[in-house]
């Protein structure tokens, strides 16, 4: 040891910049995690967007098919709710699992987090206000209220758009970004709503314009589905933090 | 490490060097414990146990996709993890996939992991400049 080092005050700053040094070093280590973190969940929210869809594309002819086998939109209704659901059920398992925590697990990671998942019931808000329109759209439709079923169509259009655009300006790291394939699912699922609503397609049954947009449905989760793994290698511009 | 782990004992300096190590411990409160700690000393490692924290459990070809390390790697880290009681490694089936090698977070990798992540936040904004 030099007889520099060898004095007290020489030697508590050599060893608080050696702390800082190991500091900064685990500073940079936990940015690093939090990157391979950031990717994994775009990875899995994408993952599981895309069997959402794709079971969504099912539903109007899980409906269809009810529908006609007893004769009642009751049954049609009540097939495709319960569809929804347990697609929703598998859609979770796939990706959706721990989606609040997932959000402040990245603000810990980040550095402005607290321990427990604060943002829980993201989902489930996304949930109450994707279901209501459509229950409330079925119930009017069965009790042959065109007028109200009209309204929910479009107050479900609303309400979706609305949603989206607020998530899309206060996150400022989304786990989930607005493609041009969920603007669609978006749109369309309503649309189709009004459409069969409005009685354009007065001719056809009334899952026929649902029908028409199933496809769709299976394209766009068929698209999510393959750029699910692209996350997993993306390049982050601006990384978590 | 071993630098911190003697100043804490006391060393051949005698008692002047214990009461400054207490003092910088005071001030880097929890430093030494984090730069010593095996398990959570790789990013890879804490990558995993802060992903487990968001959804329990994953299986071991998403982690090999998800942390892009070797299978001999990832085998090594999740050792350590093991033997820290932070996850399990079991055999279990899935509906869609089926058998698969599933990794599961522990209430003790749990606690570790946001007292790691917490702290490196504290001590982040106590210290490092911006």
């Amino acid at each position: 040891m030099s007889p520099a080092r060898s004095s007290p005050d020489t030697e508590e700053r050599v060893e608080e910049g050696d702390s800082l040094s190991t500091l900064s070093e685990l500073e940079g280590q936990r940015k690093e995690a939090g990157d391979i973190v950031y990717r994994w969940f775009r990875f899995r929210v994408r993952r599981g967007i895309g069997v959402f869809y794709c079971l969504l594309s099912f539903l109007p002819v899980i409906g269809s098919i009810m529908g006609t086998l007893f004769a009642s939109q009751f049954v049609g209704v009540a097939g495709a709710s319960v569809a929804l659901v347990c697609s929703w059920a598998v859609s979770r398992n796939a990706g959706f699992r721990g989606f609040g925590r997932m959000s402040s697990t990245l603000d810990l990671l980040k550095g402005d987090g607290s321990p427990e998942g604060r943002r829980w019931g993201t989902v489930q808000t996304f949930v109450a206000i994707t279901l209501w329109p459509w229950l409330a759209y079925g119930i009017a439709g069965i009790l042959g209220l065109r007028a109200l079923q009209i309204l929910f169509a479009v107050l479900w259009l609303v309400e979706y758009v609305a949603y989206r655009f607020l998530t899309l300006s206060r996150n400022r790291n989304p786990l989930v970004d607005h493609r041009a394939e969920d603007w669609l699912v978006v749109v369309i699922i309503p649309v189709a709503a009004l459409i069969s609503a409005a009685g354009v397609l007065a001719s056809a049954p009334p899952f026929y314009a649902f029908l028409m947009v199933s496809p769709i449905l299976l394209f766009c989760g068929m698209k999510s589905l393959y750029d699910a793994p692209k996350e997993l290698v993306m390049d982050i511009g601006s990384p978590p933090r | 490490m071993a630098r911190h782990q003697d100043r804490e004992g006391g060393g051949p300096e005698g008692p002047a060097s214990t009461e400054r190590g207490e003092e910088e411990e005071g001030r880097f409160g929890g430093l030494t414990s984090l730069s010593s700690s095996g398990p959570l000393s790789s990013s890879a490692r804490v990558a995993i146990l802060a992903a487990l924290l968001a959804f329990r459990h994953t299986t071991f070809t998403e982690l090999m996709l998800a942390v892009n390390l070797p299978k001999s790697s990832l085998n090594m880290s999740l050792a350590i993890l093991k033997e820290n009681k932070f996850v399990t490694v079991r055999r279990g089936f899935l509906p869609v996939g089926g058998p698969r090698t599933i990794v599961e977070i522990t209430p003790e990798g749990e606690e570790a992991i946001r007292d790691h992540l917490m702290l490196m936040q504290n001590l982040a904004k106590k210290l490092l400049p911006g």
